[in-house]
């Protein structure tokens, strides 16, 4: 069993936790903190890589909440496999070029801006990794709420944004949330074999999770859109964490889809695929219309 | 009963009673501690009602001392404070009547000999019974239709009396509601998964959508306890449901674990709404204490660790993870996900619209709970509430967020 990677995952965290308040200091501990998670990402990243490609060498596993009265289980089950390795180094890498070149206006609140940024590469490098459902949504919400604080601390027109943003989130992640309980429910009940759940039941899952995943897919454009001035999706390195927030929603969508994925439900999914990139492209649309128009109105 | 349940019962109980002061405050949370405590060790049905009781007439002392020391006078607040005791008392005697039929048909007062012979029970009566118990426990649990009373009651009277109010009731009403399901356990019957699950339903919807636009922080706060029981009652829906799953064998699994994640959703829920409360006690205006949302505007500038503390509360009340809320929350919607799962195909979607009900219910309240933060940290403050709560619910605050951030981290698991 591999340490590296959950070392990986909260050094950011604990990072965040130490940092002072210090504003002259604040963006050199971050950039530091990043490097540091950088190389030791790399770590089990090129583990894998090195070594057949299997999630055997880099896979931690601990049984978290083991007994809450008998209600249900989470193991803090983290690897990296074919699927979370790229998103996972990217994570680092993105967050790495965003703390070397990000450069703050001086409003005495950049220790608590970089602090959120680093809890949220906790959350973003902790969903990518995470192979229990359940703990995939606790990363995978944990970053709501540090992007909430930063649209509405940081940004201008700061809580119409935070507001619009939490709304939009809380809708994706609950149904998010209902779709992945009965993933979970499928492997702690063992009267629940998942052959015994009937197709169009689970089609029903499928979309649900789908419909959670493109929420968070279309939700950076949606709020980048309201402000130009201020906000922190406005400049190419406050958008990078929105990249990832749409990353981390077509990564979910990858990797549980396919659990609920037989016959029947399979031929939905063309169609759910469909209509997530048909959300993501008409978002895309609109946000360059708004931009169009912003400029327009400007020139 | 589980060693563990009891020890963070009585923490929480401890750091309930730690808000009140005053002679009466003292007297009647203590009392109804000892009600609550009562409630999870005694074996007895009668000793049980007995202790519920406790409880109720405690929260009337508590009603009727406001009243006195707050001089209200005017009709609308005599009305209110009558109808709350005439309503528990209503309650009591439902209650009463639900026992004395499980009773009646067992030939036993003893809770162990219930569980083994109800059985035997004819299942007509053993409904009845359970109707009777829903209905008698919907009023303390404050479940919608049984207790719209609450939040009026809770907007006429001070903050510390609307904690005392709230969740003593909340937490005897709780733990009876799941030991007297699972005591008859052997004997329940499917039929009463409906009056249970739209209970549920009507309770968050009610709730949340009247928490939306609601600015007094009594009443909101009662309003969001009100959807919290409703998911509460989640579990109870679960471990009824046993007539529309196929698997038998599975469903006594089931419905200890969905009556288990009742309990703890109780006591992971209980931190939390103890310390939002708690808050409210804490700070005070020039002129008197927090009455409306925007008294709290620029919380998180003025006095940064309150704001941090009761940010800490709104989120987990939300369900944010990995606060105690969320477990809670997972731990009554696992059981019912997997009747959903098990079901048979006339009932499965009548599961299927119940976890989606609870789904739109938690979104309701993390709009409300984000909004209150919002009001906190976003918006400039327009005075500087005074922190005159004392020592004892400072302390009462930090063991709140202590025990809500550990139960969240896994720590009494």
């Amino acid at each position: 069993m591999s340490t590296i990677l959950p070392i990986a995952i909260f050094l950011p965290l604990i990072a965040a936790l130490l940092m002072g308040r210090d504003r002259e200091l604040a963006p050199r501990f971050a950039l530091v903190a990043t490097i540091a998670t950088f190389a030791v990402a790399m770590l089990p990243t090129s583990r894998f890589f090195l070594n057949s490609r299997t999630d055997a060498n880099t896979v931690f596993d601990l049984p978290w909440i083991s007994n809450s009265f008998g209600a249900f289980e989470v193991r803090f089950t983290v690897a990296l496999d074919e699927l979370s390795v790229w998103p996972f180094a990217l994570t680092c890498l993105i967050m790495l070029f965003v703390t070397t070149t990000l450069n703050r206006k001086n409003d005495g609140k950049e220790a608590g801006y970089y602090r959120l940024l680093l809890i949220i590469q906790t959350g973003f490098l902790g969903l990518f990794a995470a192979r229990d459902a359940l703990l995939f949504f606790v990363f995978y919400t944990s970053i709501t709420i540090p992007f909430f604080f930063l649209l509405g601390i940081h940004g201008q027109k700061r809580r119409r944004t935070a507001m619009r943003f939490i709304c939009l989130e809380t809708g994706g992640t609950t149904a998010v949330l209902l779709g992945l309980l009965p993933i979970a429910a499928m492997t702690q009940y063992a009267a629940i074999a998942p052959a015994s759940v009937s197709s169009g039941l689970r089609l029903g899952i499928f979309l649900i999770l789908v419909a959670g995943f493109t929420v968070r897919l279309i939700t950076p454009p949606f709020v980048a859109h309201i402000q130009s001035n201020g906000n922190i999706f406005d400049t190419i390195c406050g958008f990078t964490p929105a990249i990832l927030l749409s990353i981390s929603a077509v990564y979910g969508a990858f990797r549980f889809t396919p659990l609920l994925l037989t016959d029947p439900s399979a031929s939905a999914c063309p169609w759910a695929l469909g209509f997530m990139t048909g959300g993501a492209i008409c978002a895309g649309m609109y946000c360059v219309v708004l931009f169009w128009v912003q400029e327009g109105g400007s020139a | 009963m589980n060693e563990q349940i009891l020890w963070i019962l009585g923490i929480e109980l401890l750091l309930l009673t730690m808000l009140c002061v005053g002679k009466i405050d003292l007297l009647a949370t203590g009392l109804a501690t000892m009600g609550v405590i009562l409630v999870m060790a005694v074996q007895d049905a009668i000793v049980l009602f007995g202790a519920l009781e406790m409880v109720s007439g405690c929260t009337w002392l508590t009603l009727y001392h406001q009243r006195i020391s707050l001089s209200y006078t005017s009709a609308s607040a005599s009305e209110l404070t009558t109808r709350h005791v005439l309503l528990s008392l209503m309650g009591s005697a439902l209650l009463l009547l639900g026992l004395s039929i499980i009773c009646g048909t067992t030939g036993t007062i003893d809770l162990q000999e219930i569980h083994a012979q109800s059985n035997n029970a004819p299942p007509e009566l053993i409904r009845l019974a359970i109707a009777l118990i829903l209905a008698g426990l919907g009023i303390r649990l404050g479940v919608v239709p049984f207790a719209l009373h609450i939040p009026h009651t809770c907007q006429l009277i001070t903050n510390r009396g609307t904690t005392q109010l709230l969740l003593l009731p909340w937490f005897a009403g709780t733990i009876t509601l799941v030991r007297l399901l699972a005591t008859i356990l052997p004997g329940l019957s499917g039929a009463c998964w409906p009056i249970a699950g739209l209970l549920a339903v009507i309770s968050m919807g009610y709730a949340g959508l009247s928490a939306i636009s609601e600015q007094n922080v009594r009443k909101l706060m009662s309003y969001i306890l009100i959807v919290q029981s409703g998911l509460i009652l989640l579990g109870p829906v679960a471990a009824f449901s046993q007539a529309a799953v196929s698997d038998m064998v599975a469903t006594d699994s089931l419905a200890s674990r969905a009556l288990g994640g009742s309990l703890f959703c109780l006591l992971a829920t209980g931190p939390s709404a103890i310390g939002a409360l708690g808050v409210l006690v804490y700070l005070r205006r020039e002129d008197g204490q927090i009455d409306v949302v925007d008294e709290l505007a620029g919380l998180g500038r003025t006095r940064p660790w309150i704001a941090a503390a009761m940010a800490l509360f709104l989120l987990s009340l939300a369900g944010v993870p990995p606060l105690a809320g969320f477990w809670a929350r997972t731990a009554v919607l696992i059981p019912t996900v997997s009747v959903t799962l098990m079901a048979n195909s006339p009932e499965r979607w009548w599961f299927v619209a119940l976890a989606v009900a609870a789904g739109l219910g938690m979104v309701v309240t993390m709009v409300v709970c984000t909004r209150l933060v919002a009001v906190m940290y976003f918006r400039l403050p327009l005075a500087t509430p005074k922190a005159q709560g004392g020592r004892m619910a400072s302390t009462a605050i930090i063991g709140c967020a202590t025990l809500t951030v550990l139960i969240g981290l896994g720590f009494f698991s």
